[in-house]
């Protein structure tokens, strides 16, 4: 069961984000890609990483998409159907991803030989009788909660805190640099 | 005591700056620095000399090597060699230049570039002054290079005349053939005994002469090379054509040029570098024997010449031939003795002509004459010079002279005897054409009478002028007897090897050439005074010799005719290859091969965004599959 | 359970398809969509390593918060400059606009 429904949604988040990319109405990709994001979210659940599926349906399928949208109401003719979507080299970048494509699987699928043992071996499924020293594992169930997150980030000894402040400057300069560019010229 | 020997050449160089930099305004102050300058030079000069005298001869010579350059075990020095040669050098450098600015106040008074005139003055002296005290071979050349540019810019310091353009192109590039010869020998004297200063290298010719190791060869072609530097400079056979189109400079740039600052250079260098020559039986045969076809052959030209200061200038170039052919012949002092003495003569016999040719505007010789009435002095200094330089006794030439021809009697070279018949023949010449000068100028009726404008401005020039023709027409007069048999002053402070050698003293060879010169004086006299024969006469009878003379020999023509077809096909030759093959070839084709490749490197520049990033994932593809085989 | 690889494939898929439309849309907005595409595939593959090692450290989840930010700053400051373009040259068709063409 848990099965069957991890590979419906691979498949829903992988026709949608095809269709995202190959759709003429330009309004219908960021519809698709909204949706695929939002499957990307069940597949965080999957992982046992339900605080970030959360984020990921705020602020990719909430925000990202919305704004996505909101460009292309502010720059296209969207019912304009005879627009040509693919450049020039599409058949040389189809073949490209396929090839990279191909080798990605293929590789995962070589190297799944070291992967299955360890599955076997440990308890859950996955290499736990190596964790002993790690106080997040503890509770198995709720490990990406806020609770887990937060210090994580911000812990100033093992944490992210540097990053984090990095972070939130460059959030801060992409509000004033957004606000810069999209301003319109004062000659007009 | 002896370091003023450094101020010699660095005082005339330091005037040269002053007058350039600062007074070229003030004619009164630039002539009044460099004339200065000059005589505190000479008073240094002479100072050096009478100090000199009394050194011990163990004392001698002075050197003061300064370290200039260091190149790995090179060690390349300035500095200053003091010896008899370079003092007899300095003496008579500093005196002639001193006499030629006195007399060039007058000379070149109405001139408006009077002061550059003086600056360049004080360069080509100091240049002469730092060429006769180097004591190693580069600073030789350095000083020699340097006064070929000094020459170059007096003789063409009426630049605006076309003529005298040419002229000074010509002495330079003449020059420089016999310089690269010349810097050659430098070269691979430098390669052969690994340094550069006169005493290492004669010391070690010296060695390898005695223990045998010293290859003969290698010194024979040192000195042919060394001797090129000297037939250019001091105007042999066949690099002669210069200095008599040098002439289109002031004439008081001639009498320095042809008494002590250029052409003494190269009999100089030859004195100065006598070990090597001397090291070699075929160099030395090969200057004797150049330097005899040179006496004659420019004696000959000198007859038929009509300029003034072209008979004057051929005479030097027989001259200078004399001196060389007495170093050849191993007549060491007879040939700085004959360089001295004749420094005064020739200086005086140009001051002379200029004196002439200031009063009358011309060079013609066959538009003056009559001159010694109304212009004694010149007239009177002008007939010493031609008797001392045509070898009457006592007059300085004389002695000279007949130092040469007993060095060349009593000489080993292969065929001296030759030599000898050349030498005395050559001397009947000398006092031919210039008694023919003589008569002509200052005693014949020229054509000049019937101009009456002309007439007037015939008048004896000003004593600044007259002043240094006396003092040289005393020294023509006397000078040479200081080394009169039993006297032998000169022979005993300048000589060659460990002690004075003067060639044995012969009555028969004193008797010969004096007879010879007034033999000279006498046909000249009975053509162009008395006119008892009609030159005109003698020409026409043996015109085709007289044409080829009148011609120089069509040495010129020579020159001209290899340089158009010889010079100028190699060059069209070069020109072409350069064009079609280095440039058309080789800087365009690979420009063109260049052009293309950019050109279709262009095609993948698309500026496209896309398309790179499709480059860059289709390497990754491609990586990836040869890593994962 | 599901096993580690079947999210990487299922990451690896994405991710193609994200490369796909960078390197083939015309539109602006649409290449921007296949960066986030991509982005997410990375999203994933951090997550499935974070739990293939037992949560053993945080560090897989604190990038992906770090990649969702950077994600939502870059999407916000490029269409601030797709709508810039937009007023310039009435298009955002990557191929078209040719500032970097000579």
């Amino acid at each position: 069961m848990e099965q069957f429904v991890f590979w419906c949604i691979a498949i829903f988040i992988v026709l949608s984000a095809f269709f995202a990319m190959i759709m003429k109405n330009i309004f219908h990709c960021a519809l698709l890609l909204a949706a695929a994001l939002f499957g990307v979210a069940g597949i965080f659940v999957y992982l046992g990483a339900e605080f970030l599926a959360l984020v990921q349906v705020l602020i990719y399928v909430g925000a990202i998409t919305i704004l996505i949208i909101f460009g292309i109401m502010l720059t296209h003719k969207m019912m304009d159907s005879k627009i040509i979507v693919m450049n020039k080299q599409v058949v040389m970048s189809a073949v490209i991803t396929g090839v990279l494509g191909t080798l990605i699987i293929l590789t995962i699928y070589s190297t799944a030989h070291w992967i299955l043992p360890a599955l076997k071996n440990s308890e859950s499924g996955y290499l736990t009788h190596s964790i002993t020293t790690a106080s997040v594992t503890k509770n198995k169930k709720v490990v990406t909660d806020v609770y887990t997150l937060g210090p994580a980030l911000i812990n100033p000894k093992k944490g992210f805190a540097f990053a984090f402040e990095l972070v939130s400057i460059l959030l801060l300069s992409v509000l004033i640099g957004a606000t810069v560019i999209a301003r319109k010229d004062q000659e007009g | 005591m002896f370091s003023i020997a450094w101020w010699i050449p660095l005082l005339p160089i330091l005037s040269f700056i002053t007058i350039v930099l600062f007074t070229k305004k003030s004619k009164l102050i630039s002539s009044g620095i460099s004339i200065l300058v000059m005589l505190t030079c000479f008073i240094f000069s002479i100072m050096i000399f009478i100090r000199f005298l009394s050194l011990p001869l163990s004392a001698r010579p002075i050197n003061f090597s300064v370290p200039w350059m260091i190149i790995s075990s090179l060690h390349l020095n300035i500095g200053i060699l003091i010896d008899p040669l370079s003092i007899n050098m300095i003496v008579l450098v500093t005196f002639i230049s001193l006499l030629v600015q006195i007399y060039s106040l007058g000379y070149m008074k109405n001139d408006p570039r009077f002061s550059v005139y003086f600056s360049y003055l004080s360069l080509f002296t100091a240049s002469m002054l730092g060429l006769v005290l180097s004591n190693n071979y580069l600073q030789l050349f350095i000083f020699w290079e340097l006064v070929g540019l000094c020459s170059y810019l007096l003789i063409g310091f009426w630049y605006f005349k076309p003529s005298a353009a040419t002229a000074c192109k010509k002495a330079f590039v003449v020059n420089r053939i016999g310089d690269f010869g010349f810097l050659m020998g430098i070269i691979t004297l430098g390669l052969t005994f690994h340094a550069f200063d006169f005493q290492a290298v004669h010391q070690k010719i010296a060695l390898g002469l005695n223990n045998g190791v010293g290859s003969t060869a290698a010194i024979t072609l040192i000195a042919l090379l060394l001797f090129c530097g000297a037939v250019g400079k001091s105007a042999q056979f066949p690099l002669h054509v210069w200095l008599p189109d040098a002439m289109e400079g002031p004439t008081p740039i001639s009498a320095l040029i042809h008494a002590a600052t250029m052409v003494a250079a190269g009999v100089f260098m030859i004195a100065r570098t006598y070990q090597v020559f001397s090291a070699s039986t075929v160099a030395m045969t090969t200057v004797a024997y150049v330097g005899g076809f040179t006496a004659i052959f420019a004696a000959t030209i000198a007859l038929t010449q009509d300029d003034i200061k072209r008979i004057l200038a051929y005479s030097t170039l027989s001259q200078l031939g004399y001196m060389v052919l007495a170093l050849g012949v191993g007549g060491y002092t007879a040939g700085m003795f004959h360089l001295t003495s004749h420094a005064f003569f020739k200086a005086l016999l140009f001051l002379g002509a200029g004196s002439v040719i200031h009063s009358m505007e011309t060079n013609d010789i066959w538009k003056m004459g009559g001159l010694l009435k109304k212009m004694k002095v010149t007239g009177i200094t002008f007939l010493i010079a031609a008797l001392s330089i045509s070898g009457i006794p006592p007059f300085s030439g004389f002695w000279s002279k007949d130092e040469i021809f007993d060095a060349i009697q009593s000489s080993h070279v292969q065929g001296h005897q030759i030599l000898l018949g050349i030498a005395i023949f050559t001397a009947f010449l000398t006092s031919l054409y210039m008694f023919r000068l003589f008569f002509v100028v200052f005693l014949g009726n020229g054509h000049h009478e019937e101009d009456s404008h002309e007439n007037h401005a015939i008048h004896e020039s000003p004593w600044t002028m007259l002043v240094p023709m006396i003092i040289l027409a005393f020294m023509s007069i006397f000078f040479g007897m200081i080394n009169a048999p039993h006297l032998g002053l000169y022979s005993k402070f300048i000589y060659y090897g460990s002690h004075p050698q003067k060639a044995p003293f012969s009555i028969k060879m004193v008797l010969i050439s004096s007879l010879v010169a007034t033999s000279g004086i006498i046909l000249a006299s009975l053509f162009y005074w008395q006119k008892v024969f009609s030159a005109k006469a003698v020409a026409n009878a043996i015109s085709p010799i007289y044409t080829l003379l009148k011609n120089k020999y069509y040495i010129d023509e020579f020159y001209s005719f290899l340089a158009k077809y010889f010079v100028f096909g190699l060059a069209a030759l070069c020109a072409w290859f350069d064009k079609y093959v280095v440039d058309g070839g080789m800087v365009d084709g690979s420009g063109k091969l260049i052009c293309a490749f950019g050109r279709g490197l262009r095609k993948i520049e698309t500026g496209k965004i896309q398309n790179y990033a499709l480059v860059i994932f289709g390497a990754i593809a491609v990586i990836y599959l040869i890593m994962s085989f | 359970m599901i096993p580690v690889q079947d999210f990487l494939y299922l990451a690896g898929l994405i991710f193609s398809i994200g490369v796909f439309g960078v390197l083939s849309r015309r539109n602006a907005i649409s290449v921007l969509m296949g960066i986030e595409l991509m982005l997410n595939a990375v999203n994933i593959n951090l997550l499935a390593f974070a739990k293939f090692w037992g949560w053993t450290t945080l560090n897989g989840p604190v990038f992906v918060v770090f990649i969702i930010t950077i994600a939502a700053g870059e999407a916000a400051v490029a269409l601030a400059i797709f709508i810039s373009i937009y007023r310039k040259f009435k298009d955002i068709n990557v191929d078209e606009i040719k500032y970097l063409n000579h």
